[in-house]
C-alpha cells in the first residue's frame, strides 16, 4: 500500500472500472493493433483453450505452443471475427484446426500419430509436475480417448467436453453439421466398445 | 453393456444433445421401453461424457502469468491485419535520408536560414503508423510495437539510441521490449514524460496533455511537474483534475518536505487497476528541495506519505477517507479499522464505501481480531455481493 491518498494522490487501491467489455469489443481492439486486449482474451480463454488442447492431443508436448498459436492466430485474423459476445467456441475452434495441422505434420515426419494411441505412460512420465497432475481417472480418461480417431475425438471432447453447439464446432472444423452429429455417434460408438472390452460397465 | 445396433440409437444421442422435439421424444420413449440396445446406449452416454469432462489440473497463476507474457512478447513480433507493417532499419534510414534531402532542398529553394527545429532530420509528421523502426545507428533489437487506438495522433524520433514518441491525441498501446544500456524509449506530451523498458503501457492524452497512464506488464517511470512516479503491472495513473495552477508557474514541491511535495495533488493520482496482481506506485521526488534534519534527503527516494493540502470540495467525505487511508498506510490498524469502517457505514453510496469496507478488514485482520476480520468479511459480502474483492472476502469470513 504505497500509493499517494487523495490528500497525497496516491492511493493503491482497485480502481473502479466499468463493466468488462465481451470479448468482440475485445477483439476489435486486438483488430486494431491492441496488445494488451490480446492479454485480456488470453486471461479469459488460455484456461479452457489449454483444457481442449491437452486432452485432443492426449497431452502432447506441443500443447502449450498450440495454445500460443491459437492467440497469435486469433491476432492475425481479428479483423473477421464476427463480434460473438463470447469467443471461447472460435478460439476452441482455431485450436482444433491446429492441433489437426500439428498431428498431420507429426505423421508426415515420423508416424507420430501412431503415439497417441499410447500416450499414457508419456504423459505420466513426462515431467514431474505433470506427473504429480495427472490422475488416475484422467488417464483413465485420455487412454479411452487415444483409441478415437482424430476427427472423432476432435468433435466428441469440442461438443461433449467444451459444450460447443453442433453448428459451432461445424463452422469451426468446416464441415456440414450433419457430419458432426455422424461423427459424434461413431465417437459414442467407439468408446463404448472400448470401455466393453476393458470390462467396465 | 450391449452394443446392439439399432438405427434409433441416433435419435437417443438427438434427444440427449437436446435436438429432439417432444413428439418424437415421445415416441421415442416408448421405443426404448422396448429397445435393449437403445436402454443402454442411453444409459452410457452420461458416462461418456464424464470421460470427456475429466479435465486437467489448471494451470498455476504463475504458468499462466508466464503463457501471457511468452504470447505478447510473441504477438508483438506481429502485426495484425489492418496496421502497417513495421520497415526493416535500413528502409527507415533510406526514408530518413530522402526527408533530409527533400527538406533541404525546400529549405534551399525557400531560402530559409535553418533553425534548430526545422533543420532536425528526424522530425516526422503526426501519423498513425505502427512503430518499430530504430534509426540506422541503433541496435536492432531496439524494436516497438505502438499500438494506436482509433483517432490516436502521435510523432516519433529517433536520436542515438533513444526512441521518443510524442503523444499529441488519443490513446496508444506501447509494448517495448527490454532494452540494452544506452537505449531509452520516452513517450512525451507537452506536460510530462514517460519512460519504458521491458513494458506494456497504455497511454491516453488528450490537447497533447497526458490523461492516463496504465501499466499492464512490466513497469513505467512517469515524470510529472518535477516528481517520478514509477508505476508497476496494473497501476494506474493520472494526473490531478485540477490543473488551474500551471506546474511552471508555481514550484510543483512543497519546499518544506519531500514527502508533502511528493503528495502534492498537483503531482497526480495512482491507483491499481489489476486486482490482485500486487502492483505498487512508488513517488520518488526529483525537484532539488531544501530538506529539513528531519526529512529524508532529498536525492534519496521517498516513498509518498502524508500530505496535508485540503481536499477538493467536490469529493464529499474525501478527508475521512484520505485520513482513514493513510492510518492504514501508517500501519495505525486498529485506528483504521475504525475510521474505514465509519466511512464506509457514513457513505454508502459513495464510490470508495466498498473500498473503505475492504480496507476494514484489512486493518482487523493486521491487528490480529481475526474474528472481527471475518464478520467485517460477512458484511462486506452483504454489502457488495458482487464487489471487487468479494474472493477475498469470501476466504477471510471462511477463515474463522
Amino acid at each position: 500500500m504505497t500509493a499517494p491518498s487523495s490528500r497525497g494522490h496516491v492511493i493503491a487501491m482497485p480502481r473502479r472500472q466499468d463493466p468488462p467489455d465481451d470479448d468482440g469489443v475485445v477483439i476489435a481492439r486486438i483488430a486494431g493493433g491492441n496488445l494488451a486486449a490480446l492479454g485480456i482474451l488470453h486471461d479469459r480463454h488460455s484456461e479452457a483453450v489449454r483444457r481442449f488442447v491437452l486432452r485432443a492431443t492426449s497431452r502432447g508436448a506441443d500443447a502449450d505452443d498450440i495454445v500460443q498459436e491459437t492467440f497469435l492466430t486469433l491476432m492475425r485474423i481479428a479483423a473477421t471475427y464476427d463480434g460473438r459476445p463470447s469467443a471461447r467456441a472460435f478460439l476452441v475452434g482455431i485450436a482444433a484446426q491446429l492441433v489437426r495441422q500439428t498431428a498431420r505434420k507429426k505423421a508426415r515426419w515420423s508416424n507420430a500419430i501412431t503415439e497417441l494411441g499410447h500416450t499414457i505412460a508419456r504423459a505420466v512420465s513426462s515431467t514431474p509436475e505433470t506427473t504429480a497432475m495427472v490422475t488416475q481417472e484422467l488417464a483413465h480418461a485420455d487412454s479411452v480417448l487415444s483409441g478415437l480417431s482424430e476427427e472423432k475425438r476432435m468433435v466428441f471432447l469440442m461438443i461433449e467436453g467444451e459444450g460447443l453447439s453442433g453448428e459451432e464446432v461445424a463452422t469451426a472444423l468446416g464441415i456440414p453439421a450433419a457430419t458432426v452429429w455422424t461423427r459424434l455417434h461413431y465417437a459414442r460408438l467407439d468408446l463404448r466398445r472400448t470401455l466393453a472390452k476393458r470390462g467396465i460397465q | 453393456m450391449s452394443i446392439e445396433p439399432c438405427e434409433t440409437m441416433r435419435l437417443v444421442e438427438a434427444r440427449y444433445d437436446g435436438r429432439l422435439g417432444e413428439r418424437e421424444a415421445a415416441a421415442l420413449d416408448r421405443h426404448v421401453l422396448t429397445c435393449d440396445a437403445c436402454r443402454a446406449h442411453t444409459e452410457d452416454l452420461p458416462r461418456l461424457r464424464a470421460i470427456a469432462e475429466e479435465h486437467p489440473a489448471p494451470q498455476t497463476p504463475l504458468e499462466q502469468q508466464r503463457s501471457r507474457a511468452r504470447l505478447l512478447s510473441e504477438a508483438a513480433r506481429i502485426e495484425p491485419r489492418g496496421v502497417p507493417r513495421a520497415r526493416p532499419a535500413w528502409t527507415t534510414a533510406l526514408v530518413l535520408a530522402a526527408a533530409m534531402f527533400a527538406a533541404g532542398y525546400v529549405g534551399w529553394l525557400l531560402r530559409t536560414p535553418p533553425t534548430a527545429n526545422n533543420a532536425a532530420p528526424s522530425e516526422p509528421a503526426s501519423t498513425n503508423v505502427a512503430l518499430t523502426a530504430p534509426s540506422a545507428s541503433a541496435p536492432a533489437r531496439f524494436a516497438t510495437t505502438v499500438a494506436p487506438e482509433r483517432g490516436a495522433r502521435f510523432a516519433q524520433r529517433t536520436e542515438g539510441g533513444a526512441e521518443t514518441v510524442t503523444l499529441d491525441e488519443g490513446a496508444a498501446t506501447f509494448v517495448v521490449r527490454p532494452l540494452a544500456k544506452g537505449e531509452r524509449f520516452l513517450i512525451k506530451t507537452a506536460d510530462g514524460e514517460i519512460s519504458l523498458a521491458g513494458a506494456s503501457v497504455r497511454v491516453e492524452a488528450q490537447g497533447s496533455k497526458v490523461r492516463t497512464v496504465t501499466v499492464q506488464e512490466g513497469k513505467a517511470e512517469v515524470r510529472y511537474s518535477g516528481a517520478v512516479f514509477e508505476l508497476s503491472a496494473g497501476s494506474t495513473w493520472s494526473p490531478p483534475v485540477d490543473t488551474a495552477a500551471p506546474a511552471s508557474a508555481t514550484p510543483a514541491v512543497d519546499p518544506a518536505t519531500p514527502a508533502a511535495a511528493a503528495a502534492d495533488p498537483r503531482l497526480g493520482r495512482a491507483s491499481i487497476a489489476a486486482p490482485g496482481a500486487r502492483p505498487t506506485a512508488r513517488v520518488v521526488v526529483t525537484r532539488p528541495a531544501p530538506a529539513p534534519a528531519a526529512t529524508t534527503p532529498v536525492n534519496e527516494p521517498v516513498v509518498a506519505a502524508v500530505a496535508p493540502p485540503a481536499p477538493p470540495k467536490a469529493e464529499v467525505g474525501a478527508t475521512d477517507f484520505a485520513d482513514a487511508v493513510h492510518l492504514f498506510e501508517r500501519g495505525d490498524y486498529p485506528t483504521a479499522a475504525q475510521h474505514l469502517a465509519e466511512f464506509s457505514s457514513a457513505h454508502p453510496g459513495d464510490g470508495r464505501g466498498e473500498d473503505a469496507a475492504f480496507l476494514a478488514i484489512l486493518s482487523l485482520q493486521r491487528t490480529g481480531k481475526t474474528a472481527e476480520a471475518a464478520a467485517a468479511a460477512q458484511r462486506y459480502l452483504q454489502a457488495y455481493p458482487k464487489g471487487y474483492r468479494r474472493a477475498e472476502a469470501v476466504k477471510i469470513a471462511a477463515s474463522h
